[in-house]
């Protein structure tokens, strides 16, 4: 177990440094910061003056090492835009977030994962089709659409709640309906899956068949390991928590981490999209890292197929 | 956090629950209102000389910064005193100006010379660049000591530099009369004064504040409403500064929102979260305007959008086939179509608020297919491919209208081909396959060295960045900017106009650019021909 | 990681056996629209009534069957039915392509770590890991603004969408595999390894993975239409569904069926697709059977 932890913090460690170059790599090359930020119009000299003062002017590879030799001493850098510290801008904006996706992760998982075991249980009968053609409807309608209908239904011609903005949990009703009702949808298709694919084992109808109620036997053996790949797109969820809402925040001008996400690389504001890069890849390294302990709890067979485990 | 509390707990002090306390408070009954914008700054500053795009002009006129010379924004933006009450010209290179005696800052100070000479003044403009035709640097001991500490970014002294090539300096007369002296003769002083980026702020709250930063986040002016929070890429509240020499401002408070999707600023308008909705696309206008509740007010704003050649690209290098370019677009068809009629094609590069400077005789290239396919085939063009670069939408209607151009030009036999870029540095990157590409262009103030020599001169963008140049054109910019005879300088700017857009087609004027704001019809508000909106006492009633 | 649970469940025979044999209606239906798609795809330009591209600016936003657009047409006056066509057919092309890149990439980096297990084993998990955790958004943005926005470079990229998941999927049951009876059987009759994967492993864990593309393949379409909401899809003057929808939703109240319309194709198609895949998983899933 040990051996297993280590190498995947190993791994994690490694993935982290990833993400980091990628992405430096990717905005520092990817257009200058200084005519966008400056916008194209603004004179050459200021433009020069702009990139001189960030250090734009250096080999990319000095750019990269001044940037992590900055990172090690815990300075996460500065936005080019206002130059306030990015950490800074970023944690401001996540508690934002977090209003909108905990409750919805919350809504999906309180939808999706009864829904689809009842759909389960009651395979091929009408509500088991009802069910999916609900889920594969909400999966397949694209958030935005859905979120432009909700905001003219409920705010438009209803009147109820407000359509966009942050300042009340009023505000916070349609984003998060529109969220959790897409995850709701691809939950439900999973862990109906899972179910099935548990319910045709021979282990269950030999338990079933040893006389222990149907209930009991679904209980006992069934859920928990049906929870097996549920949890791994439930990790994948808590691992989004941070930038999953981009588009849904976009729509409802729901000032989080997506937003600035969005607008953070379109002005290529470096330092900004760094960090929120690194917090979005420490969540969903820590996700799978939990779901990978969790899979150990759950099936001690996974090992096999575990990195470092038996070969 | 707890700056937000102070800052909520003064935003709260106009609020009626603790009037009683105050015996001399009236009851405030005026309107706070909630404006939708899709993007508040593009600098998260709210500063003139570091956000100097249109969203800023919107935020910033006439509410937070005001300047020596004002412009009419709701008839004809002409030239009208307002921070200085008077002014003459003492030589060709000094102007002498009268200060409107009175004015209060938002932190209560009288505005002086003093400011005024420092809003001019190397620590907040200039930095340590010099007037390109006077290259001395200003003595140290005019340098006010120990303000190395607010850290100006360096650009703002770039994009000042810009705006005043010349100025030497702006002398103190006594308190309330000041000079500014240009190292050049320059007949266009009294327009760089009005344009955007020569406001005045407070000496005070800038020497004593905290960094730079701290400062453009809230900067203490003269205008009618001042900060009170400000939040980057979400919102900005303004409350009334109710010492504002133009009288009590109308409103108590103005809170611009950030949404970024059409559809939400539309929605919310009608669902009553918005007082204001801007940055309206012209085909919504139909739709809001179908509820009698609400209207749509339009302007056209101080910017053409206009498409650019590089004539160094081989086949674009003939100017016949440019020239086919410029005839084969059906402007008024866009303008009708995707701009709902609202804005207009205007007299190539210029603007009638250049007064005695406007050629009204002059217009865009008239719109012929036959002359265009005769240009082809006299230049022996065969469907070669032109390449296009397109920005998603950087411009409103930006991709319908390519599109619409594109189909256009197929119609005469020219084969220009749409390729979709990320940013500008794409757009601009100088190689084989810069052929065609938007741009839009302003006049930030009433003459045409605010914009074709300053956008297609010798140092403008378009020459910097080596897509056109042309050795007569150049030397005429430059004539323009030194001479001061008028009658001169209007043939100049006549032949100017004839190169760039006939005879060597710099570039091509498609229409104006315009605005739009969707609002309640209850409210008596006008809109300016201008991204700014004007909240001052006389142009806001319930 | 998903499905990795599958991976080590020997299949086993269900006793519950007495299916019939006939196809549910809403397969048939679903195998009907996707032939529908198909020959769409496949006829496109011989089926539009007008060239997707051609302007007319004086009929815009027309209604559905006012004029002589059955679909009406769009904010230039283009016919709705034509681009819808076009649309079909770049989006089918995308997401066909796409997915079979991403299974074959990702099923062969599956397979490579599960044979040689090591540093090479450690360095597709990390490579699956990276590419898990970083946000689509960001990478699209990435390669879209390095190369540029070409047709055949964003089905590329698009090919890169869930490979991390098949590696794993792949690797989990090749190890899986290997551990069993037949593969171990196979190798020690002197089959190259190459053969072992592709003649014996492969068919054994096929149907697991055509099923997972039966889940990707609607993910890429609506991925398409979420990075044209933020303008990175497929570029103008082509068009695609996503596109479509994208540019639509300005016009939902005023002209509903420039967004409608390519919607549906998008709800209908993944629809299909998955109810197709749910069959197929259940008639030829191993661990089902």
């Amino acid at each position: 177990m040990i051996r297993f932890i280590v190498s995947r913090l190993a791994r994690a460690v490694m993935t982290i440094f990833l993400v980091m170059t990628f992405s430096f790599i990717v905005l520092r090359l990817s257009g200058d910061p200084a005519l966008i930020i400056m916008s194209p119009d603004a004179p050459p000299e200021a433009i020069a003056a702009f990139r001189k003062s960030w250090g734009l002017d250096d080999p990319i590879w000095l750019q990269y090492f001044h940037y992590f030799a900055a990172v090690l001493e815990g300075e996460m850098g500065r936005s080019m835009r206002d130059g306030r510290p990015a950490l800074q801008i970023v944690g401001e904006r996540i508690p934002t977030t977090l209003l909108l996706t905990l409750p919805a992760l919350l809504l999906k998982v309180s939808i999706g994962i009864p829904s689809g075991v009842y759909a389960a249980l009651h395979r091929n009968s009408r509500i088991d089709r009802l069910v999916m053609s609900f889920a594969v409807f909400g999966f397949t309608v694209p958030s935005f659409v859905l979120a432009l209908v909700l905001v003219l239904v409920f705010s438009v011609w209803l009147g109820w709640l407000p359509t966009s903005g942050a300042d009340s949990w009023r505000h916070a009703i349609l984003p998060v309906v529109t969220l959790g009702l897409g995850g709701a949808a691809v939950l439900a298709r999973f862990t109906r899956s899972a179910m099935l694919e548990i319910l045709g084992q021979p282990y269950i109808r030999t338990a079933s068949a040893k006389g222990l109620a149907w209930s009991a036997v679904v209980r006992a053996h069934a859920l928990p390991n049906a929870a097996i790949p549920t949890i791994t797109v439930l990790g994948f969820m808590v691992g989004s928590l941070l930038a999953g809402a981009v588009v849904v925040e976009s729509v409802f001008a729901w000032p989080g981490v997506g937003r600035l996400l969005v607008v953070a690389v379109s002005n290529r504001d470096l330092a900004v999209v760094q960090v929120i890069l690194l917090l979005v890849a420490l969540t969903m390294v820590a996700a799978n890292f939990m779901v990978d302990l969790a899979y150990g709890i759950f099936d001690p067979r996974i090992k096999q197929a575990a990195p470092g485990g038996a070969k | 956090m707890s700056k937000i509390t102070r800052r909520t707990a003064i935003a709260g002090l106009a609020s009626p629950f603790i009037l009683p306390h105050s015996a001399l408070a009236q009851v405030d009954n005026r309107p706070s209102i909630v404006i939708a914008v899709q993007k508040v700054s593009n600098s998260n500053t709210l500063d003139v000389l570091r956000e100097g795009s249109n969203v800023g002009e919107r935020i910033f006129f006439s509410s937070l910064w005001e300047g020596l010379i004002g412009r009419d924004w709701l008839n004809g933006l002409g030239k009208v005193p307002l921070l200085a009450t008077e002014w003459r010209r003492i030589d060709d290179t000094t102007l002498e100006l009268d200060l409107r005696k009175g004015v209060k800052f938002h932190n209560g100070d009288e505005m002086t010379a003093e400011d005024v000479a420092f809003s001019f003044g190397p620590d907040r403009m200039f930095g340590d660049t010099k007037p390109s035709a006077n290259p001395k640097t200003l003595p140290y001991s005019e340098r006010i000591p120990g303000l190395g500490a607010k850290e100006v970014p360096q650009e703002v002294f770039g994009v000042a530099r810009r705006a005043w090539p010349n100025l030497v300096k702006v002398e103190i007369v006594d308190k309330y009369r000041v000079r500014f002296i240009n190292g050049s003769p320059d007949v266009t002083l009294e327009g760089r004064i009005s344009r955007y980026g020569s406001e005045i702020m407070n000496r005070r709250a800038f020497v004593e504040g905290g960094n730079y930063i701290e400062w453009a986040r809230k900067p203490i002016t003269t205008g009618p409403y001042k900060v009170a929070e400000f939040k980057p890429d979400q919102s900005l509240t303004y409350v009334a500064h109710d010492e504002y020499w133009g009288g009590r401002p109308p409103v108590k408070q103005i809170k611009f929102v950030e949404v970024p999707e059409v559809s939400t600023r539309v929605n919310g308008l009608f669902a009553g979260d918005f007082h204001f909705a801007c940055d309206i696309p012209p085909d919504q206008i139909a739709l809001i305007e179908k509820n009698p509740a609400f209207e749509v007010q339009g302007g056209t704003i101080l910017n053409h959008r206009i498409m650019v050649f590089d004539k160094n690209y081989p086949v674009l290098a003939d100017p016949r086939v440019r020239r086919a370019m410029t005839h084969s677009i059906d402007r008024q068809a866009i303008v009708d179509a995707l701009w709902a009629g609202r804005t207009s094609v205007p007299q190539g590069l210029q603007w009638s608020y250049y007064d005695d400077m406007f050629i009204s005789d002059w217009s865009v290239p008239a719109y012929d297919p036959k002359i265009a396919q005769d240009l082809l085939k006299a230049a022996g063009y065969k469907g070669e491919v032109i390449p296009y670069r397109l920005l998603n939408n950087y411009y409103t209607n930006q991709v319908q209208t390519a599109q619409a151009v594109v189909e256009m030009w197929k119609a005469v036999g020219l084969n220009v081909e749409i390729q979709m870029q990320e940013n500008w540095s794409q757009i601009m990157e100088r190689n084989q396959t810069r052929g065609v590409r938007d741009w839009s262009n302003s006049a930030p103030f009433n003459d045409p060295v605010s914009s074709i020599v300053s956008q297609h001169g010798p140092n403008g963008q378009q020459q910097q960045i080596g897509e056109w140049t042309n050795e007569e054109f150049n030397t005429l910019s430059n004539t323009l900017e030194s001479s001061t005879d008028r009658a001169k300088r209007k043939e100049i700017f006549r032949r100017m106009l004839v190169i760039s857009e006939r005879e060597d087609p710099a570039y091509t004027v498609l229409h104006q650019n315009a605005t739009y704001t969707a609002k309640r019809k209850s409210i008596k508000w006008k809109t300016a021909p201008a991204f700014a909106m004007d909240f001052r006492t006389g142009n806001f009633s319930l | 990681m998903s499905l990795l649970s599958d991976t080590n469940v020997p299949p086993v025979a269900d006793l519950r056996s007495h299916r019939p044999d006939t196809i549910p209606l809403g397969v048939k239906l679903g195998a009907l629209w996707l032939c529908l798609m198909l020959c769409v795809a496949l006829l496109g330009p011989s089926l539009m009534p007008y060239s997707f591209t051609a302007i007319d600016l004086k009929a815009r936003l027309a209604l559905p069957f006012a004029s002589l657009h059955w679909l009406g047409t769009d904010e230039l006056g283009r016919d709705v039915l034509s681009r819808l066509i076009v649309s079909i057919r770049i989006s089918l092309l995308v997401s066909l392509i796409a997915t079979l890149i991403s299974a074959i990439f990702g099923t062969a980096l599956g397979f490579f770590a599960a044979h040689f297990r090591g540093w090479v084993e450690q360095a597709v998990l990390i490579l699956a890991d990276f590419q898990a955790s970083i946000p689509f958004l960001i990478f699209a943005l990435a390669v879209l603004a390095f190369f540029g926005n070409s047709l055949s470079l964003f089905i590329m990229l698009m090919g890169l969408f869930g490979w991390e998941r098949y590696a794993r999927i792949a690797r989990g049951l090749a190890i899986s595999a290997n551990a069993q009876g037949y593969a171990s059987a196979v190798r020690q009759l002197g089959a190259e390894p190459s053969r072992v994967y592709l003649r014996h492993i492969l068919p054994n864990t096929a149907s697991t993975l055509i099923v997972s593309m039966t889940l990707v393949f609607p993910e890429i379409i609506l991925l398409e239409s979420g990075l044209s909401f933020l303008g990175l899809g497929v570029q103008p003057p082509m068009t695609s569904l996503g596109n479509m929808v994208g540019y639509g939703r300005e016009y939902l109240t005023r002209a509903p069926w420039i967004l409608l319309a390519p919607a549906s194709v998008i709800v209908l198609t993944a629809l299909s697709v998955s109810m197709l895949g749910d069959w197929l998983r259940d008639r030829l899933d191993p661990t089902l059977k």
